[in-house]
């Protein structure tokens, strides 16, 4: 990869890639600082724009959206108690009780560079890990494509949340929608009820398009009318005290980086799992637990830093293997193939320069996360004030033109309402979107594979598992199915014990 | 809206019986033992025992819930208009969009949206006047989509 540095560096650092990564990080730091806009929406409302931009200019523009807005979450968390994206929800109480006891700059401080360590981190491992894991997948067949896909599946199930089963019905829902169109193997067109537009397949921006934005815009209907408070007090130096705090905490830091990293790696699971998971441990192994909830710098550190860093570690098994690590590198999935670029190991090979401009773009993001960041705290107060009813319909207005936008086709709308009205009645049913998501973009790999595999080896099952990393593969999956089983079998014993 | 597993389950069964009655359907590649309709119907296998799974589960809690419930959206009068209103102004757009064209549909949608979602007059008004030139310089004029200029056409030709 070092040999792509001088051509990355010549990619990145041209005037139109350079003012759209300014103008992604402002985007990023507005949506993600806004109640009830999240880094994803932010990210989908993005692509119809980045459909328009060569790759690295789309690619910079995505990593610095998601950056800016997964730290940009944390400002109203501090100020109003309101977490900006899902993904500083974990540690909401903490910040506003800090501001509450008029440490507002100090919260802020401490998610500010937390978030910025967190995101090199990320990146750190991101670089050395993902070549590596390329040169391993280059030898591997069909066979062990499929298992992989399948693990990937497996884990988002797994961890989807509190009900495996309809965490299975998720997957199975995003996988019935990548049959529609025309199949892989024979052509013959499935599920189309006669509509031309289907046959190619349901459209998959429209499609993330409405399960994010027009999904996230019902959800948040019934309170539109109800205006936020925002914390209006002068704010003083926000970096005071923030380099002590890290100091006293060198291992909640530390922590927070791996576990944000290692779960974004893991398909399925993103910013917001990570900050879960990491406020978790870090209260059961903290001296005073007690204190998490009521405004603990620790639990601060902990999941400020993991979210950040589970952004990057999502680029790892999407980049590598085409499976996203997040909703966000699902959509950059998408944006990668509408590109021409096939997610895979060979993209190391085939575009190195690309993506050593997408490595750069990380590093940029997290280092100009400091000084930009500390300019949208003080202008925030000001952001928050700009009404609901005001930007609710000006999304609406933009899902509609950009979902048109990417095939200049008015059946893209149709998609994206059903698709949002699909994934409200799914949330509203606690049938969690991750796996469904990662079902649609992995569905006609996963039946590629599997139709292959099962060809080559004239339907004998045990054809899949005939190659040892395959097997091992298949025996992972395995664990993994028997972790959800157990998941199901304990779930019904505390609710026949409640 | 709510289900309760039960209704949750049904419906699966339901989809699954569907899916699988569809796919049956599917022609095979003469010489092949599997075709299109292989992977279809593993799905609506998986459909059957999640609903069935959800059934079961019903059974073995007891009846506690109601079969439908509505939701925060479906449950009060004004939010279930908002709602429709939103997915009407979609609709509204596809219907309008090649007569009117863009401007004058945005600015329709925006100017009863914006007001319907509570800001007062003048600040739908002044959305419904701003917004759609914005999205049109930026989409029309700088990304070259085809939005369709309709009334405005005569203006600018």
């Amino acid at each position: 990869m070092i040999e792509a540095l001088p051509q990355a560096i010549a990619l990145i650092l041209t005037p139109q890639t350079l003012l759209v990564g300014v103008g992604a990080a402002l985007f990023g730091l507005f949506v993600g600082a806004m109640p009830g806009l999240s880094a994803t929406m932010a990210v989908a409302l993005l692509v119809p724009v980045s459909f328009f931009l060569d790759p690295v200019s789309a690619l910079t523009a995505v990593v610095m959206t998601t950056a800016m807005a997964i730290f940009a979450g944390d400002i109203p968390a501090a100020l109003m108690r309101i977490p900006g994206t899902p993904a500083s929800a974990a540690y909401v109480a903490d910040a506003y009780a800090l501001t509450r006891a008029g440490k507002a700059e100090l919260a802020l401080g401490i998610c500010l560079v937390a978030s910025a360590v967190g995101g090199l981190f990320g990146t750190a491992v991101l670089v050395l890990l993902a070549p590596w894991l390329a040169e391993v997948a280059l030898r591997f067949s069909g066979m062990e494509y499929f298992w992989l896909v399948a693990l990937g599946l497996s884990c988002a199930v797994l961890v989807a949340g509190p009900d495996p089963l309809k965490g299975a019905v998720g997957l199975l829902v995003g996988l019935f929608i990548a049959t529609i169109g025309q199949d892989v193997t024979a052509g013959y067109p499935r599920f189309t009820a006669g509509i031309p537009n289907l046959l190619s397949g349901v459209s998959f921006i429209p499609a993330m398009v409405g399960m994010f934005a027009i999904a996230e815009i019902l959800r948040n209907l019934p309170t539109i009318r109800t205006a936020a408070e925002v914390q209006r007090r002068r704010l003083g130096s926000i970096l005071r005290g923030t380099g002590a705090v890290l100091r006293r905490h060198p291992v909640n830091l530390l922590r927070g980086n791996v576990i944000g990293t290692a779960i974004g790696i893991l398909p399925g699971a993103g910013a917001d799992i990570a900050a879960w998971i990491s406020y978790a441990v870090g209260k059961r192994f903290s001296r005073e637990p007690e204190r998490f909830g009521q405004g603990s710098e620790e639990g601060l550190v902990d999941a400020g830093a993991a979210n950040n860093a589970a952004i990057a570690g999502a680029w790892v098994p999407a980049l590598v293997f085409g499976i996203p690590g997040d909703f966000v590198t699902a959509i950059v999935i998408g944006l990668l193939l509408m590109k021409g670029i096939q997610p895979g190991p060979d993209i190391f090979l085939m575009n190195p320069g690309q993506i050593g401009a997408v490595f750069l773009a990380f590093v940029l993001a997290n280092v100009v996360m400091i000084p930009i960041g500390l300019v949208a705290i003080r202008l925030c107060a000001k952001v928050l004030l700009v009404p609901r009813p005001l930007l609710t319909p000006l999304i609406l207005l933009f899902c509609m033109v950009g979902s048109f936008a990417i095939d200049n086709d008015p059946f893209a709308l149709v998609v994206m309402a059903v698709m949002g009205v699909l994934a409200w009645a799914m949330e509203e049913n606690d049938i969690p979107i991750a796996p469904a998501i990662l079902g649609i973009v992995l569905g006609d790999p996963f039946e590629k594979h599997f139709m292959t595999t099962m060809m080559k080896g004239g339907g004998s099952l045990a054809y899949f598992v005939s190659r040892p990393i395959a097997a091992g593969l298949a025996a992972m999956t395995a664990l993994v199915w028997l972790a959800i089983l157990w998941g199901l079998v304990r779930g019904r014993r505390r609710a026949v014990a409640a | 809206m709510r289900l309760s597993d039960a209704a949750l389950g049904l419906v699966l069964l339901g989809a699954a019986a569907a899916i699988a009655w569809t796919a049956r359907g599917f022609p095979l590649v003469p010489g092949q033992a599997f075709g299109p309709s292989l992977f279809p119907g593993l799905i609506a296998a998986g459909f059957a025992l999640c609903g069935a799974g959800l059934l079961l589960r019903h059974l073995r809690a007891g009846a506690r819930r109601p079969w439908i419930e509505p939701g925060p959206l479906l449950a009060v009068g004004p939010a279930r208009l908002d709602a429709i209103l939103l997915l009407g102004a979609i609709g509204f757009y596809l219907v309008a969009v090649p007569r009117l064209g863009f401007v004058p549909t945005a600015a329709v949608i925006l100017l009863v949206l914006v007001r319907r979602y509570g800001a007062s007059w003048t600040l739908a008004l002044a959305t419904a006047l701003i917004g759609p030139l914005v999205l049109h310089l930026l989409f029309a004029e700088w990304l070259r989509v085809p939005l369709p200029l309709g009334l405005l056409a005569a203006l600018r030709y």
